[in-house]
């Protein structure tokens, strides 16, 4: 069957066969940022993340929070489900 | 080949068992259900190997049929009047996606008033819905028109849904003969279903049926409208075959004894025999008339129309369906502007509503008009009782 749908340019009618990614970073209004004097790293916020962007990494014996902001969508759930009050949300477009 | 009794819904159910639909997913109403309960003994009996889904209205038949469709076999269904209208937003599903399915839609009036008999509205409120519409006019023609629909509906340049309509009592529950052809026979000219555009397979993925902007949505509209187009010139093919095959004629348009007319009856369905003898009768007495059957309503054959019509001083249309709001009934508006720069003069007709039988009377009262009348109508009712109180039974 599958040889008669080599060009998948040809097809009739609404249909994808190429699956991308949308940024929806680009759809936030405030993003999270970490405290990394308070975070103990128990990755809760990680575990609760809707949309799987928190990342606990080792880097050079140092424990590491990052967020991805390409797909971050700024709901602010990790922010509210910290124990330790590590993040808080800063409105976009503002410097740091 | 083996001569049979059946009726109608039989034919129509003996006609998917052919084409050996894989799926069936129907449910009941009048005067439909014979043919899911057909279909249902057929799959018991082992007769028809398909996954039988008893689902809960015509919304979810006609969706899990294009779902089953999807993953490339034949799927079937059959509706009638409101399970017609219930399936209202799905059929455009199934022509959007381009889906060759083949449904028998047993024709019966829309509410209100509440009337189970034969009727043209239901199929004619679906005719702009991307559907190909054949009309049967007996028994056999159920049977043939099926098979013709599947080997047409399936061609590379078509993939079109296809309604095939017959008159719910006067061909669904009317016994008759049909020649029945064997499967070997069907087999060579209805080939094995091979899906030529969307697919579901899990090694090959696709979204389909994904939201479409403002960018991509007239194309797709313009390519249902070329595949019309392809309709048209694919089915003198397609009949041409099926003649070869089967030995039986059909055409788009059937004209009868139209060549040197002065008034010719335009009609569909299962009143077209008694439009026939009509004209016999009327030629007998020395009146020049003739009858045009319309067996292909969409795609509408206007260049072959405007052929065969083109010269006729009158032409009437006998419509089975109201058109209420509209100058004429949606079958003449359609024959009135396919001949409108050609010479006959166009009158509508409204008769064979809610299953009212459009007997020999009616024709005769059509063709008198068409003669007589000095001018043309755009809508004239045969067999009306204008007073409606004079039919009442309990008197005021």
């Amino acid at each position: 069957m599958r040889e008669i749908m080599t060009d998948k340019r040809a097809l009739l009618g609404p249909v994808a066969t190429v699956f991308g990614s949308e940024h929806t970073g680009a759809w936030r209004v405030q993003r999270p940022v970490v405290d990394s004097k308070r975070c103990n790293f128990c990755g809760e916020c990680q575990k609760y993340c809707p949309v799987d962007v928190v990342e606990i990494r080792d880097d050079d014996g140092n424990r590491v929070l990052s967020i991805n902001l390409s797909y971050c969508k700024g709901c602010s759930i990790c922010v509210e489900i910290c124990a330790r009050h590590a993040m808080s949300m800063v409105p976009e477009r503002t410097q740091p | 080949m083996k001569r049979t009794m059946m009726d109608g819904n039989q034919a129509a159910a003996e006609a998917m068992r052919f084409a050996r639909i894989r799926v069936v997913s129907a449910y009941p109403i009048t005067p439909q259900s014979s043919i899911a309960e057909t279909l249902a003994d057929f799959v018991a009996d082992g007769s028809l190997q398909a996954k039988y889904l008893r689902i809960e209205s015509e919304h979810s038949a006609l969706s899990s049929v294009i779902g089953a469709q999807l993953t490339g076999v034949r799927a079937g269904t059959a509706t009638a009047s409101v399970g017609l209208a219930l399936m209202h937003e799905v059929m455009g599903v199934a022509s959007g996606l381009r889906l060759p399915i083949v449904m028998p839609v047993v024709n019966r009036s829309l509410v209100s008033p509440w009337n189970l008999w034969c009727d043209h509205q239901d199929a004619m409120a679906e005719r702009d819905s991307g559907w190909t519409q054949l009309y049967a006019e007996n028994c056999q023609e159920v049977l043939d028109l099926i098979l013709i629909a599947y080997r047409w509906s399936e061609y590379p340049k078509v993939l079109l849904p296809c309604m095939m309509n017959l008159d719910g009592f006067f061909l669904s529950h009317l016994t008759e003969v049909v020649m029945l052809p064997d499967q070997k026979t069907v087999d060579a000219f209805l080939p094995p279903y091979v899906p030529h555009n969307l697919l579901l397979d899990p090694d090959n993925p696709m979204f389909i049926n994904n939201l479409t902007g403002p960018s991509e949505f007239t194309e797709m509209r313009f390519q249902q409208s070329l595949a019309f187009g392809e309709a048209l010139e694919t089915l003198p093919q397609v009949l041409e075959e099926f003649q070869q095959v089967f030995g039986r004629q059909y055409s788009l348009l059937d004209a009868y004894r139209c060549d040197d007319a002065e008034a010719v009856v335009v009609t569909m369905g299962s009143m077209s025999g008694t439009a026939r003898y009509a004209v016999d009768q009327l030629r007998s007495e020395g009146k020049k008339v003739g009858a045009l059957k319309v067996v292909c309503f969409r795609p509408f054959p206007v260049a072959l129309l405007r052929q065969l019509l083109g010269g006729i001083p009158h032409v009437g249309v006998i419509d089975r369906s109201a058109g209420l709001g509209a100058e004429s009934g949606p079958l003449c508006g359609e024959v009135r502007a396919a001949l409108e720069l050609e010479s006959p003069e166009v009158s509508g007709f409204i008769a064979g509503l809610g299953g009212r039988d459009v007997r020999l009377e009616t024709f005769r009262k059509a063709f008198d008009f068409l003669l007589n009348s000095p001018s043309t109508s755009n809508t004239t009712w045969l067999d009306v009782e204008a007073n409606a109180m004079s039919i009442r039974e309990v008197g005021v």
